[in-house]
């Protein structure tokens, strides 16, 4: 390209966060807290609000947290490229398929590896959109 | 699907990061479009064929 003009400070900092390094800083955070989540298992805290209160909270916080990451997504897709976007989307169905057979065969192996925690499942899932990422990343959209 | 974006570059002696810049993306995206690993989004397919005045059809085709 002949043009000779260089990027502002604004195009710099937008060019250091790229979908790269964000998930590779995320694959590392998932690996991070599934290591600290499995040598520092939390104890399990009973709740002092009636089950009936409990479903409704989960249920509120779920739609309510659905609709932020639905707006979050929609921000993404106008924010980055297509074809980050769709890694990116790939990457979380892998995360989420991922971490619904590590929970089930964590329950087959739950005498040897104790009882799975919250923790635990979010620090898969959160490595596992990492992975899913960069297999996408190297095998391409297509494969 | 394939395209010829990769000739058609070459024709204009664009490297791929001159044309990632001309289309607004980045070099990765046309990097990937080039080797297959992804198919651009209809706005960006028009874009391209803008940018090289040309049809859709005569860029992108079925395998």
């Amino acid at each position: 390209m002949t043009g000779g003009h260089s990027p502002g400070i604004w195009q710099r900092v937008c060019r250091l966060f790229k979908p790269d390094w964000m998930f590779g800083f995320i694959l590392l955070v998932g690996m991070g807290l599934l290591a600290v989540s499995i040598f520092d298992p939390n104890e399990v805290r009973p709740g002092n609000v009636t089950p009936l209160t409990k479903i409704i909270g989960a249920a509120l916080l779920v739609l309510a947290l659905s609709y932020v990451a639905t707006y979050a997504a929609a921000l993404d897709r106008r924010k980055i490229e297509d074809y980050f976007f769709q890694m990116m989307a790939n990457g979380a169905i892998v995360a989420v398929i991922t971490a619904i057979f590590a929970n089930m065969v964590w329950l087959i192996f739950e005498q040897q590896l104790g009882t799975m925690s919250a923790d635990n499942l979010v620090a898969i899932l959160i490595s596992a959109w990492g992975s899913g990422y960069f297999f996408y990343r190297l095998r391409g959209l297509n494969s | 699907m394939k395209n010829r974006l990769k000739v058609l570059r070459a024709e204009r002696d664009w490297s791929q990061a001159d044309l990632a810049e001309r289309l607004k993306v980045s070099r990765q995206s046309v990097n990937a479009i080039e080797t297959g690993k992804y198919d651009p989004s209809l706005p960006l397919a028009f874009r391209i064929a803008d940018l090289f005045e040309m049809a859709i059809e005569e860029i992108f085709h079925r395998d």
